[in-house]
């Protein structure tokens, strides 16, 4: 007996060694946490990006219709640059400083590269022109859909959740 | 080097590999994403948030011709603070609505949930209030967003808590 433990420990080492690596495995394959991690990414990626479309500081337009087409893609990436486009001196003109916050977001549908997340956001809009006044509150829900295009969700079209719509 | 000590030592090595290895799924299956069954548990998530959207038409929908209707549901589907904040919340409208004779429904446009846990969850609503005035039919609709809190109670749901953004 005396002479067996080494073996024994060894029998018992390769058994340890290779139920983790099977547990391993199965846990990089499980589509529960990858599914439970997809929802988190997406709901961080939402908040972030639903934020800046509502954001835009007259001081630096370019920043901001930047930071807009780099939040978006597909069609709504494109109605956006063209927008700016259009629109760049009118946003210039209007001397908005609009600041947006997603106050709480929740995924309503997920699947693999795509995604529907509802999001409820309060802007804050300060007048250039009258820097001492308040700035404006403005509470407002949103659905917005998401899809996964190199490894990062993107907004592909972002819309008021109108009232009487259902 | 006798074989004795390649034994120990190839044991040794493999025991620490495979200890890694628990330790790395442990630590896998028990961050803060994984215990979250939000979405991932379809049928429990779409069951909350059926229950909690039929809930919320019960208890925020007034007819002054029948006050007691709301209460009563308040009563049976909310527990803990949601009963305070539901008080909270109707106490002016009720006023309101004693003089103007309302009638107020409730249609949920969007529910969904950010949190699942064992038999509590945490939901994001929209909803829209239609308040009617009996006298004349003049409608007017008020847009809500709401984070609602529920609790599993037998085989029901129950809302727990409720916070107007």
């Amino acid at each position: 007996m005396r002479r067996r433990w080494p073996v024994l420990l060894l029998v018992l080492g390769a058994l340890v060694l290779v139920t983790g690596l099977v547990a391993w495995r199965a846990t990089a394959g499980d589509e529960r946490l990858e599914r439970a991690q997809a929802r988190d990414e997406v709901v961080a990626a939402a908040t972030k990006h639903v934020a800046t479309l509502n954001s835009l500081d007259y001081r630096d337009v370019d920043a901001g219709l930047e930071a807009w087409a780099d939040a978006s893609t597909g069609t709504l990436h494109d109605q956006l640059v063209q927008a700016g486009e259009q629109d760049r001196q009118l946003l210039l003109d209007q001397q908005k400083i609009s600041t947006a916050e997603v106050l709480e977001a929740a995924v309503l549908e997920l699947d693999d590269d795509s995604a529907t997340v509802i999001a409820a956001v309060e802007v804050s809009i300060a007048d250039g022109a009258t820097p001492d006044a308040e700035p404006e509150l403005k509470r407002n829900r949103f659905s917005a859909q998401l899809v996964r295009t190199d490894g990062r969700w993107l907004l592909e079209d972002l819309g008021q959740v109108a009232v009487g719509a259902a | 080097m006798t074989r004795r000590t390649i034994v120990v030592a190839l044991a040794v090595v493999a025991l620490v590999g495979g200890l890694v290895a628990w330790g790395a799924v442990w630590q896998e299956r028990s961050t803060d994403a994984a215990r979250n069954g939000a979405v991932v548990d379809v049928t429990d998530s779409g069951t909350v948030q059926r229950e909690v959207s039929t809930i919320l038409t019960r208890v925020l929908a007034y007819d002054a011709g029948s006050p007691d209707q709301t209460r009563a549901a308040a009563e049976e589907l909310l527990v803990g603070t949601a009963r305070d904040e539901h008080e909270t919340l109707f106490a002016s409208l009720l006023e309101r609505a004693k003089d103007q004779q309302l009638v107020m429904d409730v249609e949920v446009q969007a529910a969904a949930v950010q949190e699942l846990r064992g038999d509590e969850a945490t939901l994001l609503v929209f909803l829209d209030q239609t308040s009617r005035r009996a006298t004349d039919q003049e409608a007017s609709v008020a847009a809500a967003q709401l984070v609602v809190d529920a609790r599993r109670d037998g085989d029901t749901w129950k809302v727990s808590g409720l916070r107007v953004l």
